[in-house]
């Protein structure tokens, strides 16, 4: 294995590990804080025991999104000193934002966790709120300085050295707002969509439990209209990257050749030697429709860029693909949930979408994954696109495997024991009825 | 040149890293006194005591991190490759440590494990910060702008002392708040520890003062000449009265003189490094100025870091004293039992 490999592996394994956790924390307290308004509002005890439940998930769940996260800002300038040096005076301010809304999230959620009975309920609440405001301004300060890494902007080039900083515009870089859109919705979607299928489990087993049925409502609407907003976001934030970063888009698309007119692929197994796409199911006109509005517009193929500066196409293809198809399935439940609200049924007694909501329950989590390969390795084989190759970056330390392996063993082992915990803690729950 | 910045960003830098030492370095010191609690209703106080602030005080080491990253790149770059094994040490410890607060409140199965990750993880964590410490003070091996050294340069006798030095502080400071945070047996045996603690602390304090002259002929020129033997006296002499005084402290009825008098030793000793390296920031080699990134960088993040620097402070301050007072082994969030 090469230390660059090893570098990429640890970075992705960490990154992918840490997604998750930050995905639960950015949604989670939005979640706990809703149930306590909720007992604030109505004196219902059913909200307040929901509320201190998921507070006590949220704390192991942010716990290991705190350390992974630790351990991330510092994977960046270890592992990728060149990067790092390079980009830091204009998206360094950008961390440093996310450290201070960091800041605030652990020092309040200290005090919404443990301050149940030093607190007065309403200051407590404000907690809550402020735990859930800081942890989506964190996504959005990180997600910007991915942004800028796939369109970057804020400086002029002068022999390969940034010149003229300007730390703002790089936060205004063109991919920054689709991308912190996209984000958020997938973070609150996912976490809403998993804390729903949980609660629809154990509401399958007992369908007259008011507690599951409060918290399957609460989780559907935190994570249904995201759900549904999401698609939108994703078009928008595809045709931000047919604009910006054509190399990606056709990678995203298997498109070899530039194409006038071309059509949209669904499925298929690209092969960039041979450069074709074999088993796809191709709509006529359907990627220029989508992209431009215009049937036979012209969208760049893989042939625009040198081969050497292409992105594993199969890879970003396939991941794409696989995020569209949940975040349609999600959108699809969230709006099966809105009609049978709308036509006011009970949603305890509609099996087939509670089974469904259980199936669904991890999908988010997996099309994050997806999408975040797609944005990571899309962007390859640049760091920076466009100005810094991850080949440059790359720290010259030797035996970069040692770090790969033992943090990629750590992580596994905290993954098992946050899952056999959570089963703890939810079979616990499944104990209260306040029929 | 408009203004000059360094200086300013200098002092935020060194009170960033201060307050991390002095606040992670008390829950630190706590976790590493843990392991030598016995009995299950004194560890479940221990380790209540930090439970509700210890996410704050971590996050001061991200900020020291970012601070030197994004206001003196070029150190950034040669110190963390000099230190990079430590560096990774600590962070495996941390997040041993990190995650033991919550798993173990939840788990009694594995609770021994967990116990025993939170020792270990405070108490590794500690010396690897020791030993970053040290291989700073020792310096750097550079070539143009860039680490000249290996990978294991901080395998040094000097390095390994100040990281088991740092374990003593860290446990002195743990006591000191203990002391404040909880009442009889528990604190009669937080003040025991403190005691042994402050005497090793003292002993390592001197075997560092002693060999960094001995060790670099410009440090020693710069304390034992005159006039600076004159201006620099003070310096042992106050960390002197302070010992003594904790000694005291520890001995007698006070409950916050102790972690006081912890704070003002580490004030001390930060104060005797900073005069001895003064105005290195990659020694011998780059001085501040030398390192520092371009003014447009450091005024923008100054605008941001002198509003948002208060902010966090203030409401740091307030969650202290929304758990102020004694901590018992029964509080926190536990769910009503239906």
């Amino acid at each position: 294995m090469t230390d660059l490999l090893a570098a990429r592996s640890q970075m992705a394994v960490s990154l992918g590990f840490h997604i998750v956790f930050a995905a639960i924390g950015i949604a989670m307290p939005l979640m706990m804080t809703i149930a306590e308004w909720r007992w604030l509002k109505t004196g219902d005890e059913t909200y307040l025991i929901l509320a201190k439940r998921w507070a006590k998930g949220t704390a192991i769940l942010f716990a290991v999104g705190a350390v992974s996260g630790t351990v991330l800002s510092f994977e960046l300038g270890l592992l990728w000193p060149s990067f790092m040096n390079w980009s830091g005076p204009l998206i360094g301010p950008l961390f440093a934002l996310e450290g201070f809304a960091f800041f605030t999230e652990a020092i309040f959620l200290g005090l919404y966790l443990y301050g149940w009975k030093q607190l007065r309920p309403r200051v407590h609440l404000a907690a809550g709120i402020i735990v859930a405001l800081s942890g989506v301004a964190s996504a959005i300060f990180v997600v910007i300085a991915n942004a800028w890494m796939n369109t970057p902007t804020g400086f002029e080039l002068s022999q390969g050295q940034p010149i003229h900083l300007d730390p703002i515009a790089a936060m205004r870089n063109p991919h920054a707002a689709g991308e912190t859109v996209h984000m958020v919705l997938a973070a609150f979607a996912t976490t809403g969509f998993a804390v729903a299928g949980i609660h629809a489990y154990l509401l399958l087993r007992d369908r007259t439990n008011e507690f599951h049925r409060r918290a399957l409502e609460i989780a559907l609407i935190v994570g249904g209209i995201p759900a549904i907003l999401q698609p939108l976001s994703g078009d928008w934030l595809t045709k931000d990257v047919a604009h910006h970063q054509p190399a990606k888009l056709a990678a995203i698309e298997a498109l070899f050749h530039t194409e006038h007119g071309a059509a949209f692929r669904i499925g298929g197994l690209p092969n960039a030697e041979r450069q074709d796409v074999r088993y796809a199911i191709e709509i006529p006109y359907g990627l220029s429709l989508l992209l431009y509005f215009d049937p036979h517009a012209r969208v760049a193929g893989l042939d625009t860029v040198p081969q050497k500066d292409w992105p594993p196409v199969a890879v970003v293809h396939l991941a794409f693909q696989f995020m569209v198809v949940v975040g349609f399935i999600m959108m699809g439940l969230a709006l099966w949930v809105g009609w049978q609200w709308w036509r006011r049924r009970a949603l305890e007694r509609e099996t087939a979408l509670l089974r469904a909501l259980v199936l669904a329950s991890p999908l988010g989590f997996l099309a994050i994954e997806a999408g975040w390969v797609v944005t990571e390795v899309g962007r390859q084989p640049w760091i920076i696109y466009g100005v810094m190759r991850t080949s440059e970056a790359v720290t010259p330390m030797p035996g970069l495997w040692v770090p790969m392996i033992t943090f990629s063993l750590l992580y596994c082992v905290l993954a098992v024991v946050v899952v056999w915990l959570l089963k703890r803690h939810i079979a616990a729950a499944a104990a209260p009825s306040t029929r | 040149m408009v203004l000059d910045l360094v200086p300013l960003w200098t002092i935020l830098l060194a009170m960033a890293v201060f307050h991390y030492v002095v606040f992670d370095g008390f829950d630190l010191g706590v976790g590493i006194l843990y392991g030598f609690v016995r009995s299950e209703d004194a560890r479940a106080t221990v380790m209540n005591s930090v439970a509700p602030i210890w996410n704050g005080n971590a996050t001061w080491l991200v900020f020291g991190g970012l601070g030197l990253l994004t206001a003196f790149p070029l150190a950034f770059a040669i110190i963390i490759p000099a230190v990079y094994f430590p560096i990774l040490i600590m962070l495996l410890a941390l997040v041993f440590r990190g995650v033991a607060f919550e798993f173990r409140f939840k788990e009694t199965g594995l609770r021994r494990f967990w116990d025993r990750a939170f020792f270990g993880g405070s108490a590794t964590a500690t010396f690897a910060q020791g030993v970053v410490l040290g291989t700073f003070i020792q310096g750097f091996k550079v070539d143009g702008r860039h680490f000249a050294g290996t990978s294991f340069d901080w395998m040094t006798p000097f390095a390994l002392l100040t990281g088991i030095a740092l374990i003593f502080g860290y446990s002195l400071l743990g006591a000191g708040w203990l002391i404040l945070k909880t009442e009889d047996g528990l604190q009669r045996w937080a003040r025991r520890a403190g005691r042994a603690c402050l005497i090793a602390v003292l002993v390592a304090i001197l075997a560092v003062s002693i060999w960094t002259p001995l060790s670099n002929a410009d440090i020693a020129q710069r304390w034992f000449t005159w006039p600076n033997i004159g201006f620099l006296a003070p310096v042992p002499v106050v960390t002197a009265l302070i010992a003594a005084g904790e000694w005291y402290a520890l001995n007698r009825q006070q409950e916050l003189t102790p972690f006081l008098g912890a704070i003002g030793l580490f004030s001390m000793s930060f104060i005797g490094i900073a005069i001895s390296l003064w105005p290195m920031i990659v020694p011998f080699h780059y001085t501040l100025w030398e390192a520092a990134s371009s003014e447009s960088t450091q005024a923008f993040l100054l605008i941001g870091t002198l509003f948002l620097l208060p902010v966090i402070l203030m409401y740091t301050a307030w969650s202290y004293w929304v758990f102020r007072g004694k901590v018992r082994s029964d509080i926190g969030y536990e769910v009503p039992q239906e």
